[in-house]
């Protein structure tokens, strides 16, 4: 049944378009020396609250909840899709980000784009996530709240991260560490921490959307 | 057989109380769930399908407890409110995801009400007219053979000539015996022409639930001048003051013979029109 409530959020939920903006946002990275996790941070701008405005707008749950499907799969699909979402984003930017760095080098005033760069985007997607999913499905209604509270953990740390970049030389040397080990580290690292913390929002949303009054 | 029964339904809100209420609906019949707008019938709805939670109670639907059957009955419950879901897409595209979730959904017939309603697969729903998104949902209804179909107010805002097609589809779906439905509204005429069983809410609490003649024989409209008004205002449920006299609501077991005191069936929009004024004395 998850996976046809999955296919029901990726084909009727959501709209084509916002399979679409990954690609024109991926393509920021063509814009030389640029803060580039922005490009992932206009995902939670402009595809979350349009996604779960339609939700209403669409009487999602109204044709979803009186379906033959356990009332935890509801949070559960839509969590998940939040994160196909978020993946397919940024598949078009690791191919747009390979990209940039044969046109322009891997260096970058900001964080330079490499595997260590994707490591804290899963770390940012992942406090995003946290954030967001359990308080959205305490009502499954407003999402506003939830948003503005997700988007200023999850910018803080990506802002953050690029600032120190620009504006600490210590932390540059960290963050933009060439080594491999590094890179290949902290990838992983981040992929861990994005399972890892999803695994806890998927939960905590089931757990709201299941007490929901 | 009931075909759905509920017990001591409870629902706590910080300022509404859905109180207790408990009904039931014998098989192939339709039941109206009336009551006024904010009376509690879509929350008891909501409860019900456990679409919200509930504080108490039990549900009982096909004789299997909601709880602990819940995906086994929702195969067979449809549930259809007046709103249209995903007005951008095209019915062919709802109807395709739609299918995935029934094992036991039906081309021929789905496409045999396609045909009736003159429905054309590849128009937006925002493309129908709210009777035509109607008979959409009830062709999904009817695709998956469900046999308890659940009208969240499905009416309101339909012209009397759609409403009016509407209802006698309603009629012919329980003709055979196998579909029951709940058929929950405030446009209580809509109730004289095709309901047979009556479920009443005001404030939270059940007020009735009877056979919807038997409901209409249990009281009676009085009307009267003002001077005949002090012999039976004790026995009414509640009246109304107006130039002439009054008009109030009794029960027919306390209507007494008097010459100058007219009394005639009432309407469901009467029996709830006085019982509402009873709660607002």
């Amino acid at each position: 049944m998850m996976k046809n409530l999955i296919y029901k959020e990726l084909t009727l939920s959501i709209n084509k378009f916002f399979y679409l903006l990954p690609i024109l946002l991926a393509a920021l990275l063509f814009i030389p020396q640029w803060i580039f996790m922005i490009v992932f941070m206009y995902f939670f701008w402009l595809s979350v609250p349009q996604i779960y405005s339609a939700y209403l707008a669409q009487q999602d749950y109204e044709f979803t909840t009186v379906l033959p499907i356990k009332k935890a799969d509801i949070a559960l699909s839509k969590g998940y899709t939040l994160i196909i979402l978020e993946m397919y984003h940024l598949i078009f930017v690791v191919i747009f980000g390979v990209i940039h760095n044969l046109l322009y080098g891997s260096y970058n005033y900001f964080l330079d784009i490499s595997p260590a760069f994707f490591g804290y985007a899963f770390i940012m997607f992942a406090l995003f996530n946290i954030t967001f999913l359990p308080l959205y499905f305490k009502t499954a209604y407003y999402f506003g709240r939830p948003l503005i509270y997700a988007c200023i953990v999850s910018n803080i740390f990506g802002i953050g991260l690029e600032l120190l970049t620009l504006l600490v030389p210590r932390a540059t040397k960290i963050l933009d560490n060439p080594n491999i080990f590094y890179q290949i580290g902290m990838l992983i690292f981040g992929i861990l921490f994005f399972v890892g913390i999803n695994w806890v929002a998927l939960q905590r949303s089931v757990k709201n959307y299941e007490l929901k009054k | 057989m009931n075909v759905l029964e509920i017990k001591n339904l409870r629902k706590e809100y910080p300022k509404f109380l859905l109180n207790d209420v408990s009904f039931f609906i014998p098989e192939g019949f339709i039941m109206g769930f009336i009551g006024e707008n904010g009376a509690g019938k879509t929350t008891t709805l909501k409860a019900m399908l456990n679409i919200i939670s509930k504080n108490g109670g039990s549900v009982r639907i096909f004789n299997k407890e909601m709880d602990e059957h819940e995906i086994d009955i929702k195969k067979d419950i449809a549930f259809m409110s007046g709103r249209s879901f995903y007005p951008k897409r095209k019915i062919k595209e709802i109807t395709k995801v739609f299918r995935r979730f029934y094992e036991n959904f039906d081309e021929e017939i789905y496409r045999q009400y396609l045909q009736k309603f003159s429905l054309d697969e590849d128009k937006k729903i925002d493309e129908l007219s709210q009777g035509m998104s109607l008979k959409y949902t009830i062709t999904l209804a009817l695709s998956h053979k469900a046999k308890l179909i659940i009208l969240d107010e499905p009416t309101s805002g339909l012209d009397p000539v759609a409403r009016d097609a509407l209802l006698e589809i309603f009629q012919n779906i329980v003709e055979d015996g196998e579909v029951s439905i709940l058929f929950s509204t405030h446009i209580t005429s809509d109730l004289d022409k095709c309901a047979d069983y009556i479920t009443y809410i005001q404030n939270g609490s059940i007020m009735e639930c009877i056979a919807k003649d038997d409901l209409i024989e249990k009281y009676r409209l009085v009307s009267g001048n003002k001077e005949q008004l002090d012999s039976v205002k004790n026995e009414m449920i509640s009246y109304k003051l107006n130039t002439f006299g009054f008009t109030g609501l009794i029960l027919k077991e306390n209507v007494k013979p008097n010459p100058k005191i007219r009394v005639g069936a009432p309407s469901l929009d009467d029996i709830m029109i006085f019982f509402a004024e009873k709660g607002r004395a």
